[in-house]
């Protein structure tokens, strides 16, 4: 292939539209014709819905339709989210109806929706409708819902837990130990994408197509659950994802909405659009974590780890989310707690209660971010108590690379990386001894600076074997890629894993082009479209490299293959004469003699072209990727803080990252995340935290009590780099998306209690100036 | 509506140097007469209060919310989008910088964080780092933690001293 008449481009080429206001977001799209829905949304957090008066809301200017529960009875199945379940583990179903039937079970959830010409008179309408309800005693506490007479939030379930799981590896030692015990909660938060959720439904009668735009991270996986929800007989349904203004995970859970959209489009025969806004966002678009664990970590008087006992409950929300269920975060805290450390015995046991609060899902980090917010938070006391220095600590207990691949204390295959020389290459990047001295001589001076450690895993990209063995049945775990070289020697890489502004685009064409040695410009990469791109599980839990990264890297092989049958064909020579190197493929015995990508597709798509016996004419090849195994990035995160005494306010001086995600495609493209995800763990740790009152009425509704970082917030972040590879996966490629918000709370919140020398009972987050004034009085 | 104060009126608005007439409902938001009367769908929607600042416009030569506005507010003012920055195809320098150094993600937030900046650099050519950040702190990004949007507009004004030229658009 020709190289280098096209100008390299000053930045990834997807970014180019987006400076100049040119992106197509999915308020932007418009349908000939498209109408505007608007939702109805309860305002008690429990209540029955006695009756529905839409005579006016019909009536009003510019509507369409107003449709409630009772109109989808018989049309629209509620979102039903399973889950496998063995012996170790108990899993009840919710059934949640796309638009409330007969009741409501959190504030913000839909019970009518109205389509309008536009969205302002649809907003109009909507305010006309008369929805009587009878409100109910609400719990909106996990610890609360677990009590005997709590308010069940599912009439149909004998109590609340929703999921109960336990595992119990190894016992303890029995010599003489010493023990820290604490309890950490971590709040609700959500993803907060500055682009807000919606859905576009068109119908497309002459294809008998139902086309669904939305932001989602999981395209594939929603056509499948439009197609659960409806009855569609032959209608096919294609899901779109345009330009998405971040996800974050809350855009990888179907909304209710969604269906709706798309059950409109076919009723109504017409386009129609929902945009949802901020206070919907917030009430009703998915919340994560909001958890507590309860744990002990005992060790020998030398500081060396024996057993960890650990207790979590999850607050969950009304509703069990689709694809992953309510079974996400107590399953991914069970598997993170033991981090990267040698630990003989773990024993956890873990719940997800049912409240009347918004459902929970997936939000970047999951339960990943409790792993080290508990662990290292013991660490921190473990290292106060025996009068070792916290880093050392740490040193001593860290697998060493002698063991790898080692198994964790809760099941999981560490592939490959040297985590003690991590540590020890953070520690030399932050100048570790420095800030310690500069702690000591501020301490003098009265100044509080704190120093937080986090060392961590990140398993990322998992694949079929994680998903099963978590019961996951609407994941499939694998990823693919197409691949198409036409006629004039371009290749359109389709991918099932679509983008959310990771510019993964300009990362695949970089994997591609590197491994068949041709230029970026003749690679195009198709993402996010049902039609265009082959079945997989999407963009989530740090997958987009591993997975969509692993199946090109495959496909890419079987387009060696390929091209080598065409040019065996060619030469009248047998395949095991050529090889594939740099863009052709070359006779082994006369490396001059080639036919590069150009050539060979010219012949393939030509006359002369051969008949291959295990090929169709053209040049199309395919692969599914399951990863052989779930690769584990590791990272240690050092922060350097200063409290301010008289307020409480937290500074962060110094946050010094060492990161090894295996090879790196996109160098920038790593720190982007890296830096994204740690201002957002930094937000978890100081800021953000989504508040209910005690009766389940939602008290931070907008950015103005929902505090997201400002760029005077978040410090420059100095990063550096380990690239192990994986011995398991193509290319040996690891995730890195999730890491950045995995590591940082807890390396916030442990430099603020180290800062303030306490170790209260509770560790609560956000670490707000009133909490850090709290603190130190507490301590006083 | 059926107050007579609501009923819709005309407005004349110069949008990017261009002049628009429109008859409009006085409660329609600016920033959804841009997007949606005008199709300029670069100027974006984070939060219709006013926090995130994705969909700031050049009012005037003044950087505003325009969710925060009346289309109506706009008659006979000139302003400024997203759509009217670069010459062309030729990218303003704060979008070359941008560009080149991953001052975006996802690109939502951009149009607003590149209207603030251009303001902001009119009137403090030769920024400090911490002095960007201050400027910055009223538009919110989710996916960059920043750093990246700093360095940015810091090369862009340093690009900008060097040929001041560059920077004029077409509001």
């Amino acid at each position: 292939m020709a190289e280098g008449a096209a100008q390299p481009s000053p930045g990834p080429e997807e970014l180019h539209p987006l400076v100049l206001g040119r992106g197509h977001f999915l308020d932007d799209l418009h349908v000939p014709g498209m109408l505007h829905a608007a939702f109805v949304r309860s305002p008690h957090p429990a209540a029955r819905i006695e009756a529905i008066d839409a005579v006016a809301a019909r009536a009003a200017k510019g509507v369409t339709a107003v449709l409630t529960g009772a109109d989808l009875l018989g049309e629209v199945r509620p979102i039903r989210t399973r889950l496998a379940t063995d012996s170790r583990a108990t899993y009840r179903r919710t059934d949640w109806p796309v638009l409330a039937a007969g009741e409501v079970r959190y504030v913000g959830e839909a019970v009518a929706v109205v389509v309008a010409e536009s969205r302002y008179l649809a907003e109009d309408a909507a305010a006309l409708v008369d929805i009587a309800y009878a409100p109910q005693p609400a719990v909106s506490e996990a610890e609360a819902a677990l009590g005997p007479g709590a308010p069940r939030v599912h009439d149909g379930l004998s109590d609340n837990r929703l999921f109960a799981a336990t595992l119990d590896v190894g016992s303890p030692s029995a010599d003489p130990v010493v023990s820290v015990t604490g309890r950490f909660r971590h709040p609700r938060v959500t993803g907060a994408a500055i682009e807000n959720c919606g859905a576009l439904a068109d119908f497309r009668a002459n294809e008998r197509e139902l086309v669904l735009w939305s932001g989602t991270q999981i395209p594939h996986l929603l056509r499948d659950l439009i197609r659960d929800c409806l009855d569609l007989g032959d209608i096919t349904v294609r899901v779109i994802a345009p330009d998405v203004g971040g996800g974050f995970g809350i855009k990888m859970q179907a909304s209710p909405e969604e269906v709706v959209l798309a059950h409109l489009a076919l009723r109504l025969r017409r386009p129609v659009k929902w945009t949802e806004d901020r206070l919907e966002n917030f009430l009703a678009s998915f919340h994560a974590r909001d958890a507590v664990v309860e744990a002990e970590l005992t060790a020998g008087p030398d500081g060396i780890l024996r057993g960890l006992r650990a207790r979590a409950l999850v607050n969950a929300g009304a509703y069990s989310s689709f694809p992953l269920s309510v079974a996400l975060e107590p399953l991914t805290i069970a598997s993170a707690l033991p981090g990267p450390y040698r630990l003989p015995a773990y024993a956890y046991e873990g719940a997800a209660v049912a409240t009347h609060r918004c459902p929970v899902g997936a939000f970047r980090g999951v339960g990943f971010t409790l792993g080290p917010l508990v662990m290292e938070g013991l660490m921190d006391r473990l290292a106060r108590k025996l009068g070792i220095d916290p880093l050392e600590l740490r040193a001593r207990n860290l697998i060493p690379p002698a063991d790898m691949p080692a198994t964790s204390a809760a099941g999981a295959l560490y592939d490959s990386g040297d985590y003690p020389a991590l540590l020890a290459l953070t520690a030399r990047a932050a100048g570790y001894d420095a800030w310690r001295e500069e702690q000591a001589h501020a301490r003098i001076s009265g100044r509080l600076l704190g120093i937080g450690i986090a060392c961590f895993v990140e398993p990322t990209g998992m694949n079929r074997a994680v998903y099963r063995r978590r019961g996951m049945v609407h994941v499939p775990g694998t990823d693919a890629a197409r691949l198409t070289l036409d006629r004039n020697g371009q290749i359109e890489a389709a991918v099932s894993t679509p983008t959310q502004g990771q510019t993964q685009r300009h990362a695949f064409k970089r994997l591609l082009a590197k491994k068949l040695g041709i230029s970026e410009a003749s690679i195009r990469i198709i993402l996010g479209d049902t039609a265009r791109t082959p079945y997989g599980s999407g963009t989530f839990a740090s997958r987009g490299m591993v997975g969509g990264g692993g199946a090109l890297l495959t496909a890419a092989e079987h387009l060696e293959q390929r091209l080598i049958a065409l040019a065996a064909a060619r030469w009248n020579l047998p395949k095991s004469a050529l090889r594939y190197a740099a863009g052709a493929v070359t006779q082994i015995e006369a490396p001059r003699e080639k036919l590069d990508l150009a050539a060979l597709a010219t012949f393939a798509h030509g006359p002369d072209a051969p008949v291959l016996a295990d090929a169709e004419p053209g040049i199309v090849v395919h692969a599914t990727y399951d990863s052989p195994i779930t690769p584990v990035s590791a990272a240690v995160h050092l922060a350097l803080v200063e409290v301010e005494k008289e307020t409480g306010k937290v500074r962060v001086l110094r946050y010094v990252v060492a990161e090894d995600c295996g090879p790196m495609v996109d160098p920038a493209g790593v720190e982007g995340q890296l830096r994204g995800a740690i201002a957002q763990g930094i937000g978890s740790a100081l800021f953000e935290e989504i508040i209910y009152d005690a009766e389940g009425q939602l008290l931070t509704a907008s950015l103005l009590d929902y505090l997201l970082p400002s760029a005077t917030d978040i410090p420059a972040i100095e990063i550096v780099h380990m690239e192990t590879a994986s011995p398991g996966t193509a290319g040996g490629l690891k995730g890195v998306g999730e890491s950045g918000i995995i590591g940082a709370p807890a390396t916030i919140a442990g430099a603020v209690l180290d800062a303030l020398e306490v170790d209260p009972e509770e560790v609560r987050l956000p670490l707000t100036p009133e909490r850090v004034r709290a603190l130190r009085a507490d301590a006083a | 509506m059926t107050e007579p104060s609501a009923s819709p009126r005309p407005i004349r608005v110069s949008v990017n140097g261009v002049d628009h007439e429109r008859t409009v409902e006085p409660r329609l938001l600016l920033s959804d007469f841009l997007r949606h009367d005008l199709g300029l769908t670069g100027t974006h929607v984070g939060c219709e209060h006013g926090v995130c600042g994705a969909c700031t416009v050049a009012f005037d030569d003044q950087p505003v919310r325009s969710c925060l506005m009346f289309a109506v507010q706009a008659d006979g003012h000139r302003i400024g989008t997203i759509e009217g920055m670069a010459d062309g195809e030729t990218l303003h320098p704060l979008q070359m910088a941008f560009w080149e150094l991953s001052g975006l993600q996802c690109g939502f937030c951009t149009p607003g964080f590149l209207i603030t900046a251009r303001d902001f650099l009119a009137r403090n050519p030769d920024p400090s780092e911490q002095e960007v950040r201050e400027a910055l702190s009223g538009n919110l990004c989710r996916c960059t933690g920043y750093q990246s949007i700093v360095a940015a507009v810091l090369e862009a004004a340093r690009r900008l001293r060097q040929a001041p030229l560059a920077g004029l658009g077409k509001s």
